[in-house]
């Protein structure tokens, strides 16, 4: 299994470059952004809450690609690039749940609540494991990757509905930072100076991890692959 | 040096830690996979110049 030096260099370079952007992330989330006046030392968790989510928006966006692209050509590398994100998506969905759990205990006084957002979110997250239930459960190969495409293109309407829930139900408490919403059709954007800085940064930061770690677990992938077929041709020689 | 992180510091750390875990445990679940397949790859190796030396001691 080898890859190109340009490659592996680039892959080097995007893994330093997220390591630094993580810790010059924590840096502004913590030290140098203010406390919000409300909510206090808890709204720090926004950036990392936020950031997630859209590490898990670009993720499950890019398996739905890898879905279409693979029905089209039948490439299996394609299926490679749907698990990869997939399994990453679902990672960063965690830490979006997690946080948003540790958020919610002192701003609602509870961890959980079946909240419209919670719900669908909680629904997204179990589409998506689902997926990877899917995989392990079908033994043919052609036909394991053609049904994970399939799904993978049809999940993606658990995360649409995740971002679109709370523009359109008027009973659900979880704050909308961005975009219309029922109280407001015509949408504003509340986020201003440090804040608005600081949440961008970590927008970027986690976008480019997503893509660090779905690139790694691209070449795990190739490698598990590459495995068992040698296992295959060493078998096959006794 | 004393930062003041406002109110609710306890559940920010708390958020933080969980994110921090969260991450470390998708890349280690990735580095122990990456070790387990290149000890495997090695032990397919050492079995292929196996296989290689007795087929030569046969023949």
């Amino acid at each position: 299994m080898t890859y190109s030096d340009s490659r592996t260099r680039l892959l080097r370079g995007l893994t330093i470059a997220a390591v630094v952007l993580f810790v010059i992330g924590l840096y502004l989330a913590l030290f140098w952004v203010g406390p919000e006046r409300q909510q206090g030392a808890a709204q720090r968790i926004f950036y990392v809450h936020l950031g997630s989510f859209l590490g898990s928006f670009i993720a499950f966006g890019a398996a739905v690609v890898a879905g279409i692209a693979y029905l089209r050509t039948r490439n299996p590398r394609w299926d490679t690039f749907g698990l990869a994100n997939v399994e990453v998506g679902l990672g960063m969905a965690a830490i979006t749940i997690v946080t948003g759990m540790t958020w919610a205990r002192p701003i609602w006084n509870t961890w959980w609540t079946w909240d419209p957002r919670l719900t669908s979110v909680a629904i997204m997250w179990l589409a998506y494991a689902a997926y990877l239930m899917l995989r392990s459960g079908i033994e043919d190969p052609e036909r394991r990757q053609r049904f994970a495409a399939v799904y993978g293109i049809i999940a993606f309407a658990s995360v649409l509905f995740t971002i679109i829930i709370i523009r359109v139900r008027p009973d659900t408490i979880h704050p909308v930072v961005a975009g219309p919403t029922q109280a407001d059709p015509t949408g504003s954007f509340e986020v201003a100076g440090r804040i608005r800085d600081t949440l961008f940064f970590n927008l970027f930061t986690f976008a480019v991890i997503t893509v660090v770690l779905v690139w790694h677990r691209i070449r795990l992938e190739n490698l598990i692959q590459h495995v068992m077929r040698r296992k295959l041709e060493v078998l096959s020689e006794l | 040096m004393d930062f003041d992180f406002g109110k609710y510091t306890e559940y920010m750390v708390l958020g933080y830690a969980a994110m921090a875990l969260i991450l470390a445990l998708m890349i280690a679940s990735m580095a122990v996979r990456f070790r387990v397949l290149r000890r495997q790859q090695e032990e397919i190796r050492r079995l292929e110049a196996e296989i290689a030396e007795e087929r030569r001691r046969s023949s």
